[in-house]
Order: structure tokens, then C-alpha cells, then sequence
């Protein structure tokens, strides 16, 4: 009987300690906020280093204009010299938990010129995060504009 | 006694390869069961079975559609269930099925035609869905469709 009573008491802890606390959500989610702003930061000013430790290497990104990127393709996009960033800017941002996966969707609001000419997007965006080993990094992007 | 260590030594191979190969076959099993389900979401949208749609998708479902708009599961099923659309293409192309343990991510592209209101529409989408694996069944529970700009 002491023996069953002890396991189950060890099962108990073992459940409560394998459900993330709404606690260990919210800070999660204060993290990979804070990661949304650095990514953007990280591609206006081309910090190419820290860019490419923000990505997973089996990384996935889909453009406005429905190129498809991998983690090497967009780290050479965003080191283009002939593309000036004035403006990158995300808003609107809600992240949704799904353990060591979050999703993170809003708005993004892109201006520069490529080429000499100008550009803007006004895009929506889906951000998709992995945590492996502590560490987050994003998986998988989707950035398009609305049709009217 | 040679004979005996060679078939050993060969059957340790076997085992060791077979072995290092499961996660590699897992992974294909695991993308394959993800593609026959974006096939099975796309036909349940096109004919409207929302029972079967709303078994695909997560509690906290979340999807950016080509209009910018954006549902939750609640949200979807309503705007699936919707008697004044009638579609009649909705295919998948082009699908790439990227694993990352319990989270798979697919790309590719989508084309729907039909009518809205009486009023025909049409798209051609770029898209990105997440699944994730939770007590052994895959639900989808992010996506995004867009229609490329023109550059």
C-alpha cells in the first residue's frame, strides 16, 4: 500500500511538472515577442550573423511576391547590397502556445527601395518558433499582401 | 569460427544501419500522413463536411486568408459553412513537408475557383499550414494563404 501511495504521489508531481505553468506561457511569450523585434531589426541593419542564430536550419520562408526561401537563400537576400531598408516594423502581434511551438501572426509594414526604386508593403504575417535544447528559433515564416 | 564472426560482424552492420534508418523511414511516414491530410482538408472545405474540417483543426486554430482577414477555428468553420459560396476547385500543388518532431511544416501552392454571391472569384495562393502531433493525432493548427504580388 505505501508503495502504491508513493508511486502515485511520484506520478502526481511528474504530471503537474510536464504541464507548462500559465506562468512559463507568459514569460514564453514575452520571449519570442521580444525575438519578433529583434528579427526585424536584425534584417533592416542586415546583422547577418545574428540573423542567421535567430533561424533553424531546416527554415522556411514564403515572400509577398510567393518566392520560396531557404534559411541560405534568405540570409543572401537580406545581405543584398542593393536593397535599402527605411522602414520594418511589425504590429498588431499575438502569440499563441502550443508547447515548444508558438505561433506568432500580425501585421508588417516593410518600405525601402530595391535598385534605386522604391517600395512598401503593408503584409499580414505568420511566424512559426521551435524551442530545442532552451533555445528558440524560428522555424517557418509567411509574409503576404491582403487583396483587396 | 571466421564464418561465425563475419555473419557477426554482418548482422551487426544490418542492426546498426536499421536502427540509424528508423527515424529517417518515421519522418517519411510521418510527412506522407501530413500530405493525405492536407488532401482530406482541402476536399472536406470544397464540399462544405464540416464535421471532418472541424476534426483537422486544433482548439486554437488560427488562419491569415487572402483578404488579410483572420479566423479562429470558430471563425473558419462559420466562414466553410457559408451556403453563398459555392466552390468548385479547390487543388494543392508543389507541397513540400518539412518535419520537426511533433510540428511539421508544409508549403505550397493553391488554386480555388468558384462562386461567391453569384459572383465568380479566383485564386492562385502561396501557402504555409503547421500541424502538430498531439496524443498520437495531427491537427492543423496554424495557416496562411496569399495571392503573390506582381513585381
Amino acid at each position: 500500500m505505501r508503495g502504491y501511495a508513493r508511486s502515485a504521489v511520484m506520478l502526481c508531481v511528474l504530471a503537474i511538472a510536464a504541464i507548462p505553468t500559465a506562468a512559463q506561457q507568459e514569460s514564453d511569450a514575452a520571449t519570442l515577442r521580444a525575438l519578433e523585434l529583434k528579427l526585424a531589426e536584425a534584417y533592416k541593419e542586415r546583422h547577418i550573423d545574428l540573423l542567421a542564430s535567430m533561424l533553424a536550419e531546416d527554415f522556411v520562408i514564403t515572400f509577398e511576391d510567393g518566392s520560396v526561401y531557404s534559411k541560405t537563400g534568405y540570409i543572401s537576400y537580406s545581405a543584398t547590397p542593393s536593397i535599402r531598408l527605411d522602414v520594418a516594423e511589425t504590429s498588431d502581434v499575438k502569440v499563441r502556445m502550443h508547447g515548444n511551438t508558438a505561433i506568432l501572426t500580425g501585421a508588417y509594414h516593410e518600405r525601402g527601395t530595391s535598385n534605386g526604386k522604391p517600395y512598401e508593403y503593408h503584409d499580414r504575417f505568420t511566424d512559426v518558433w521551435l524551442k530545442t535544447d532552451g533555445k528558440w528559433q524560428l522555424i517557418a515564416s509567411h509574409y503576404g499582401v491582403p487583396v483587396k | 569460427m571466421k564464418v561465425m564472426h563475419s555473419s557477426f560482424r554482418f548482422a551487426a552492420i544490418v542492426f546498426l544501419l536499421t536502427a540509424s534508418a528508423m527515424p529517417a523511414a518515421a519522418q517519411e511516414r510521418e510527412g506522407a500522413a501530413v500530405r493525405a491530410l492536407e488532401l482530406k482538408w482541402t476536399e472536406s472545405y470544397k464540399l462544405h463536411q464540416i464535421d471532418i474540417l472541424s476534426s483537422l483543426l486544433a482548439d486554437d486554430f488560427v488562419i491569415t486568408i487572402e483578404d488579410g482577414s483572420i479566423y479562429s477555428k470558430a471563425g473558419y468553420i462559420s466562414h466553410s459553412a457559408d451556403n453563398s459560396v459555392h466552390v468548385e476547385v479547390a487543388e494543392l500543388s508543389d507541397l513540400k513537408v518539412r518535419m520537426h518532431g511533433d510540428t511539421a511544416v508544409v508549403t505550397g501552392a493553391y488554386h480555388e475557383r468558384g462562386l461567391s454571391k453569384g459572383k465568380s472569384y479566383e485564386y492562385h495562393d502561396r501557402l504555409t499550414d503547421v500541424w502538430m502531433k498531439s496524443s498520437g493525432k495531427w491537427q492543423v493548427v496554424a495557416s496562411h494563404y496569399s495571392v503573390p504580388v506582381k513585381q
